[in-house]
């Protein structure tokens, strides 16, 4: 009943985050660009250090949108980088935003009046702590973002999964990858506020990931993903609170868990059938 | 009748007592304020603590087990200023209004104590100090907790006027101790005062006010973000022009820069802790102080 009562509100939290996050991971994964979240958090982070840097304070309303605009600038960045003919992998482009934005960062704040610490405060959220308000915010908000989505639906899952037959159709790829990559950096900015760089992470590759090894069609993968991202984040809830661990880590590894004991299930239904 | 009206109010009595019984439930955020409650409460209070010593206050993460203890709290005593920032969400997630910053039952350590490094203008973050409100490590001072043991007792009489005469006395012993323990230490003073000692970040200026010493140079003046090379050039010319040699920081941060630092300098890196129990035998509030006290005079009187 106190599992309950303490762990209702982490628990609803975990379900939204698994909602938009298992949906963008499966795109992540057919683009093969898992870390561009990492990415797009730090160039958030950039912005929260830049909005100090102007003399405004880390959790105000200048610094969230300051970190949106700099979110979405570096989607602009990922799809200047998005050529019909891939030259370079699109992972070394999001490997060097992310360096270079971790390293502006620490040159922001040199020169600001304060150290990481209540960057780190601002960004990085607490998943165990979190305010229904919150919940309800960015449930309004992934709920945009999920129906834009839904209505392009046709674009977004060509060019992520067949962006030759996209190119072909004579779209504008680039376009639509800066959208993708724009609402992506709206959804992390929020969630990592939320849950932390770790758990976001999480919920985005791990459900997905154990979705592709079971089903093909975009419809059966998310119902499976986002199964398993309820069923880890209730785990995770169960091993948070029984456990006394940290709820961001005790989610992780709840997902990891599930995870591994599907991929054993994968294993050994292929033997099986051979 | 008068035997059932005497029966009850004896039962009425005993119930009364019985409840009385039961001891503040109160929850700390540190182990030095956990301390000093169960010094001034004695029998009275049944104290926890949140945040390990073994960590910078700041990054603590807050488990299910804390917001528990947090909800069936009586009392939830804290530093204040803004050295916890994880409080205010822990408690809102506790759900108990009483306990709420400004609530009746929120206690606020800082209150009546004179703070430093408090920024005199009305500053931004930008231009600024690193804390706006002033600098929050004020219990490196042995004579703060003096207030602060006093405030304790006002706010457990408050809420427990049976037993403020056992609050009242629990805080004088404690206060003649740590008065005499303080003329002790101060006599230290002699052998070191005046000296100029660096600090890995500004945690510990109430305590080298205390002891006569100066921290004016910092080797981190801003935790996180790493040195610039003028930086660490300038600290070690001004090493050598005012004789520093010895630097001090607390047992939880990497140790790497204050190293090379005290190696090029020939000085002596010294842990000095910022709360009970941070390191082994420093669990009493007394032997925490006495540990800094002890650690600083060995190292500035070897050199």
């Amino acid at each position: 009943m106190e599992f309950f009562h303490l762990m209702l509100w982490p628990f609803l939290a975990c379900l939204v985050l698994a909602g938009i996050h298992c949906y963008l991971g499966l795109h992540v994964l057919e683009r093969q660009v898992v870390f561009v979240d990492l990415a797009l958090a730090q160039i958030a982070a950039l912005g929260c250090a830049a909005a100090l840097l102007a003399g405004f304070e880390h959790d105000g309303a200048h610094a969230y949108w300051l970190s949106l605009a700099f979110a979405v600038g570096g989607a602009g960045v990922f799809s200047l980088c998005r050529f019909r003919e891939q030259k370079i992998p699109q992972e070394a482009v999001i490997g060097i935003v992310y360096a270079v934005a971790a390293s502006m960062m620490v040159m922001f704040l040199s020169r600001s009046g304060e150290g990481d610490e209540h960057i780190r405060e601002a960004l990085v959220g607490n998943i165990l702590l979190v305010q229904p308000a919150e919940i309800l915010k960015v449930f309004v908000l992934y709920s945009v973002v999920g129906f834009f989505h839904f209505f392009f639906r046709e674009r977004f899952l060509l060019i992520s999964k067949d962006p030759a037959s996209a190119y072909a159709k004579g779209w504008n790829v680039r376009l639509w990858d800066f959208l993708f990559y724009a609402s992506f950096g709206v959804v992390v900015t929020s969630s990592v506020r939320i849950a932390g760089v770790l758990l976001v992470f999480s919920l985005l590759v791990i459900p997905a990931t154990a979705a592709m090894l079971f089903a093909r069609t975009i419809r059966a993968r998310l119902v499976i993903g986002w199964a398993i991202g309820g069923a880890g984040s209730l785990l995770g809830m169960a091993l948070s609170y029984f456990g006394d661990f940290p709820t961001g880590a005790s989610g992780v590894c709840a997902l990891a868990g599930i995870l591994i004991l599907l991929s054993v299930a994968a294993w050994l239904r292929s033997m099986i059938r051979n | 009748m008068k035997k059932t009206v005497l029966l009850l109010s004896l039962l009425f009595l005993s119930l009364n007592a019985f409840a009385a019984e039961k001891p503040i439930k109160v929850v700390a955020t540190t182990t030095f304020i956990a301390d000093l409650m169960r010094k001034v409460g004695g029998e009275h209070v049944s104290v926890e603590s949140i945040a390990s010593p073994k960590f910078n206050i700041h990054f603590i993460q807050p488990t299910p087990n804390d917001v528990r203890k947090t909800s069936r709290a009586d009392l939830f005593a804290f530093m204040g200023l803004d050295l916890e920032a994880w409080a205010d969400p822990l408690l809102e997630a506790a759900g108990n209004p009483k306990l709420f910053r400004g609530g009746e039952h929120n206690l606020d350590l800082s209150s009546g104590i004179t703070l430093l490094n408090v920024p005199s203008e009305n500053i931004t973050r930008a231009q600024g100090d690193m804390h706006l409100f002033g600098n929050p490590h004020y219990t490196m001072s042995p004579e703060n907790v003096l207030i602060m043991a006093n405030t304790v007792s006002l706010k457990l009489s408050e809420m427990d006027p049976a037993h403020a005469a056992d609050y009242a006395k629990n805080k004088t012993d404690f206060e003649a101790k740590m008065r005499q323990k303080i003329e002790e230490w101060k006599s230290f003073r002699a052998a070191i005062s005046g000296n100029e000692i660096f600090s890995q970040h500004k945690d510990i200026e109430y305590f080298s006010n205390f002891m006569g010493l100066k921290t004016e140079m910092f080797i981190e003046p801003k935790p996180g973000i790493p040195p610039t090379p003028k930086h660490l050039a300038k600290l070690e010319a001004y090493a050598r022009d005012k004789n520093v040699h010895v630097i001090v920081m607390p047992s939880y941060y990497p140790r790497g820069n204050a190293n090379k630092l005290a190696k090029k300098i020939g000085a002596t890196v010294v842990v000095l802790v910022q709360n009970p129990g941070e390191i082994k035998g420093t669990e009493d509030i007394f032997d925490f102080y006495a540990h800094n006290v002890k650690a600083i005079v060995a190292a500035l009187k070897s050199n």
